[in-house]
């Protein structure tokens, strides 16, 4: 129990590491929303009661750089301001999928023609249910309250107090419900239990994947690379598709969230007709969509992520926590974490300790000392919709900006694999395997990075080149089953296992010549992309 | 029963079928990398599978179908495989990509019909050429 406990601990705060980031994004694109674009901005952002609300909500959503639980806080806000539920759940389903960082990432994983493939089945998807639950679901009667009207730094503050009381309140609560999907699948799923569960000819995978995912929780990131993973590993597309639709596009909090708004009848027929859409197409495109070339592994390692990360015999405590967070949550996610510690803290304080104060701060009414100071010098009346259009272009462009350095060129990174493929060979090389282990997935993750860089730099990425890395990754993978193999080997060899001894040293061999293969591929890779 | 309830008890279920239907994985070597039989271990043995199998299918007369139906996809793998192997012995890119064209136009025609050697006689005889004489480049590896 405790070891169960543990690991969906584990996978729940990693869950909300992975969304702290995406989540503050989430919150800040709310609060322009509500102090910027305003009710009759949004709506037309979000294409009003017109037909093309669903794409164009759906497009809204590709843009910007939000996951399942970063979009919590702006459905809400679209909510309250009456946006017809339709386009609600069709930015709610589509902001997760894809964002430029994570569809620069996915180009790169397979045929481009999949992913778009994937992104146009998501607009089928959306507009269909958004159609469909446009009669069913019931419209939001415009809120009472009083919408903000100041300008300048009083608006500005009101948009932190709002953003921090949010975290601390509604949003944090399902953002919290929505990692307890986690919780239950890191407890309930022992590890490695999902390995073989999603097979190129198993005509079940798809529909296994399709009910896993409803606990999942996935960054746009990370479903990209478990996307990757199955690709190269031949596993289903259909799968894949389930994956990305149901576990990235939602979650429990959404399914929680759109049953207190709409009602649990009319969810069940959103829920109903988002399954039935998403396992129809994830198995139209099961066998169209298989890549040439690969050998079906027979397994993959893509959802390792949602079991229990620790095994049978493993010690329970708080380094073991400690250590194995360390080795999944990157410092991004670290900065990102503590950022939403401090905003809840604030959030706490303002609800808990100035509440009344903190409400009038939220919905400011202009005097007439902000008019004219609002027209005093070099002040000159800006609409609000002009700004908040500006404050989302600019997100969105961040977002773009943010590809470039989160994609070095490809000088850079290759000097980073050389660093790291010096860990994984060295450590190999010593028997020290732990420091292998923990640098391989470093260097796998880098050579994606060596793709996307060089692709939008040089707006190609040639078959050599892919040709290279992708043999450069299998190298890495089996090197990591052979380490793992020889050391299962060596401990049964130190218990007395004799017979153990000789697939012992066929592991060591094995180890060596992925070494060497490894090492020879290192200067193919440098000639491929830094001639 | 109520909706909600039904709602909850369909959750619960769904969660102990997870669970009871999933196991630990108890050995590393459950899900290993089984390399097949017919993966060569260079370029020219690559070519040599290749011809093997292109002859073997060119004198299928007396061949069952079954065995007709294994030859033909170890000649598909071994076509896909092409560019890979190439490309791990170090080949130039420039030299390289004939090679990957070659397999991937093969691959299409292998695709889209019943594979009949006599057909694509001349592409498979071109790709073990390749295979067979294209220089490994040294300061490639």
């Amino acid at each position: 129990m405790d070891l169960m406990f543990t690991g969906g601990l584990i996978r729940a705060i990693a869950g909300i590491l992975a969304a702290a980031p995406t989540l503050i994004v989430g919150l800040v694109i709310a609060s322009i929303l509500r102090y910027y674009l305003r009710a009759e901005g949004t709506r037309r952002l979000f294409g009003g009661e017109s037909m093309r609300s669903l794409p164009q909500a759906w497009l809204v959503g590709m843009l910007l750089p939000v996951c399942s639980i970063g979009v919590i806080p702006i459905i809400r806000e679209m909510r309250r301001q009456g946006i017809r539920p339709g386009a609600i759940t069709a930015f709610a389903l589509s902001a997760p999928l894809f964002n430029p960082l994570s569809l620069l990432y996915g180009l790169t994983l397979s045929r481009p023609l999949v992913i778009i493939g994937f992104a146009v089945g998501s607009l089928i998807v959306v507009s269909i249910l958004g159609g469909v639950w446009d009669r069913f679901a019931r419209r939001e009667v415009k809120s009472e309250v009083a919408e903000p009207t100041v300008e300048g730094v009083r608006r500005l503050g009101s948009s932190v107090v709002f953003i921090a009381r949010e975290l601390a309140g509604p949003t944090g609560a399902l953002a919290l419900l929505a990692v307890l999907g986690l919780f239950l699948l890191g407890a309930f799923l022992p590890h490695g239990a999902l390995q073989a569960e999603v097979e190129q000819m198993d005509p079940l995978a798809p529909l296994k994947m399709s009910v896993v995912s409803l606990l999942v929780y996935a960054t746009p990131m990370l479903a990209m690379s478990q996307l990757g993973m199955m690709f190269d590993h031949g596993n289903s597309p259909g799968a894949a598709f389930s994956l990305l639709l149901l576990g990235t596009g939602v979650n429990l909090a959404t399914l929680w969230w759109i049953r207190a708004n709409f009602g649990t009848k009319s969810t069940l027929v959103w829920f109903s007709v988002l399954f039935v859409c998403v396992v129809g197409i994830a198995y139209a495109v099961d066998r169209p969509l298989i890549p040439p070339g690969i050998e079906p592994a027979g397994h993959t390692h893509a959802f390792d992520v949602y079991t229990n990360p620790l095994t049978t015999g493993s010690g329970v405590s708080f380094s073991k926590i400690q250590e194995t967070l360390e080795k999944s949550v990157g410092l991004f996610e670290w900065i990102g974490g503590g950022m939403l510690a401090l905003i809840v803290i604030f959030g706490g304080v303002l609800r808990f300790g100035f509440r009344k104060q903190s409400e009038a701060l939220m919905n400011p009414v202009a005097s007439e000392n902000d008019l004219n100071r609002a027209t005093k010098g070099i002040h000159r009346p800006v609409s609000s919709r002009t700004v908040g259009l500006t404050c989302l272009a600019g997100v969105v462009a961040f977002s773009i900006v943010g590809c470039y350095a989160y994609y070095p060129k490809p000088s850079e990174v290759l000097e980073e694999m050389r660093l790291a493929r010096v860990e994984v060979l060295s450590g190999a090389m010593s028997k020290d395997y732990d420091r292998s282990l923990r640098w391989i997935p470093i260097l796998d993750a880098w050579s994606r990075r060596l793709e996307v860089g060089y692709a939008i730099r040089n707006f190609e990425l040639r078959p050599y080149q892919k040709m290279q890395t992708y043999i450069m990754r299998k190298k890495l993978e089996l090197l990591e089953h052979a380490i793992e193999h020889a050391s299962e080997f060596a401990d049964a060899v130190d218990s007395g296992d004799l017979h153990a001894r000789v697939h012992l040293e066929e592991e060591l061999g094995e180890i060596d010549e992925l070494r060497a293969g490894l090492g020879k591929n290192a200067p193919r890779l440098r000639n491929a992309f830094n001639p | 029963m109520k909706l909600t309830q039904a709602a909850h008890i369909l959750g619960c279920l769904l969660i102990v079928t997870l669970a009871g239907c999933a196991s630990e994985q108890e050995s590393l070597h459950e899900h290993d990398h089984h390399e097949p039989e017919h993966w060569p271990e260079s370029m020219e043995e690559a070519a040599d599978f290749i011809a093997g199998r292109v002859e073997v299918l060119n004198n299928s007369s007396q061949l069952e179908g079954k065995r007709r139906n294994e030859v033909t996809s170890e000649l598909r793998d071994l076509v896909e495989w092409a560019p890979e192997i190439a490309a791990d012995a170090g080949m130039r890119e420039s030299d390289w990509l004939p090679i990957y064209e070659l397999s991937e136009a093969i691959r299409s025609h292998m695709q889209s019909s019943d594979v009949d050697p006599n057909d694509f006689a001349d592409d498979f005889n071109k790709l073990c050429q390749l295979l067979r004489t294209t220089q490994v480049d040294a300061a490639n590896n």
